[in-house]
């Protein structure tokens, strides 16, 4: 048999990117997205954005293209006025609303409506088989401006056991050993909440953002 | 102390590489590079949060991991599970003027590590790819430095296991001919 530190030794060896410095961080030639950094003109604050560099308003082209771009706008509003109005099904009652959160190891992926009436819903929670000890949490969101973005950043950034100031824990159910379903009895006030699929024990290690759900009276 | 601007321009400059190269490991180059891009967009709104020193590309390992974990989830298991040994081999061709011959022992230490839970994997990799001490493994995995080390013991012990396991199976099939190209279908 071989050793461990030998064949630790030979996985250090296989490293596929053994030197950074050899990478090239400029070409675009392959249509793949690569870290720019552009001046917004607006807040002249630099910010780093995706794509081929992002759009870089020049000041000379500025008021045609807010003229068009008011244009567009209300056209979009109009458009979407219409789908919306032709599509809307409004807030569900959360006592009727079926609500499903499927964790496969990977994602939390949350099913059912996202704007609910008060009242007392059941979240059905499963993971799949052989997935690691998951808690379903679903957390009071305290302040209008957060939104998905600020739940991505936490879940990407969040020290162990850290939970933000914004956030509020209301809910939760693990499941773990040979469970691979439970549901969870909640009672969904006026407000938001941001459903999530922590792994650990503790639940805090790796969060997994569901869904935002919003009730309001209706 | 720096202004944010300049801050951000030094973090980039010293380690958008070695973000680029942690996820190019794991990830297709073109995800990777996508990734890449993530955790610099997060490390830009969350510079009041990121530590300084050395303790700066350890956070964004750690944010690279998380990343890599959310956005490229479904497509990354799909493509873990049928192409990893493929894509391992792709990685190595970095520099395209140089043809990367990959020894047979490397190709069954890459085969035997995709035979590893993801947690033993990645313990590994941070230790012997990213070169990064128990201390810091420790602040990514949000554990303690005694848990990193018994994961790490551990991870090896498996991982030459899975070793031993790969080359014998290798071994079994050429004596069989099925690794024989020029055997019978």
């Amino acid at each position: 048999m071989n050793t461990p530190e030998h064949v630790f030794a030979l996985f250090i060896e296989a490293n596929p990117v053994a030197d950074p410095d050899q990478l090239d961080v400029a070409t675009e030639s392959e249509g793949e997205i690569v870290h720019d950094v552009e001046r917004d003109v607006l807040t002249e604050k630099r910010r780093p954005v995706n794509g081929r560099g992002g759009v870089s308003l020049q000041r000379g082209w500025k008021p045609a293209m807010v003229a068009a771009s008011v244009v567009l706008l209300v056209g979009v509003i109009g458009l979407g006025a219409l789908v919306f109005n032709a599509t809307r099904s409004g807030p569900v009652a959360a006592e009727s609303a079926v609500m499903e959160v499927f964790f496969d190891g990977e994602a939390c992926t949350y099913t059912g409506p996202t704007e609910l009436l008060p009242g007392n819903g059941v979240m059905e929670f499963e993971r799949a088989p052989g997935t690691e000890p998951v808690v379903l949490y679903v957390h009071t969101i305290v302040g209008d401006d957060v939104g998905m973005d600020e739940l991505l950043d936490w879940a990407a950034t969040h020290p162990a056991r850290a939970i933000p100031p914004w956030l509020g824990r209301n809910g939760s159910v693990l499941l773990e050993d040979g469970a691979t379903s439970m549901r969870l009895p909640f009672e969904f006030t006026e407000g938001r909440y941001g459903v999530s699929c922590n792994t650990s024990p503790n639940g805090t290690d790796r969060v997994f953002v569901g869904a935002i759900l919003s009730v309001t009276p209706g | 102390m720096a202004d944010p601007t300049t801050r951000f321009d030094l973090v980039y400059d010293r380690h958008y590489r070695d973000v680029l190269a942690y996820c190019m490991r794991r990830t297709e180059p073109a995800d990777a590079r996508a990734a890449a891009n993530r955790v610099m967009e997060i490390a830009w709104r969350k510079l009041d949060d990121l530590p300084s020193g050395d303790e700066t590309l350890p956070w964004l390992y750690g944010v690279a991991r998380k990343v890599l974990g959310h956005h490229w989830r479904g497509i990354r298991r799909r493509r873990r599970l049928e192409n990893e040994l493929r894509a391992q081999r792709g990685r190595t061709q970095v520099d395209p003027g140089q043809v990367v011959v990959m020894r047979e022992e490397l190709e069954h230490v890459l085969e035997a590590s995709a035979l590893l839970n993801d947690r033993d994997r990645e313990i590994l990799r941070l230790a012997g790819w990213e070169g990064l001490s128990h201390r810091q493994i420790a602040d990514i995995l949000g554990c303690s430095v005694a848990t990193v080390d018994q994961r790490f013991h551990r991870a090896k012990r498996r991982l030459a296991e899975k070793y031993d396991t790969v080359t014998l199976a290798r071994t079994l099939r050429r004596v069989v001919g099925l690794d024989n190209p020029g055997g019978a279908r």
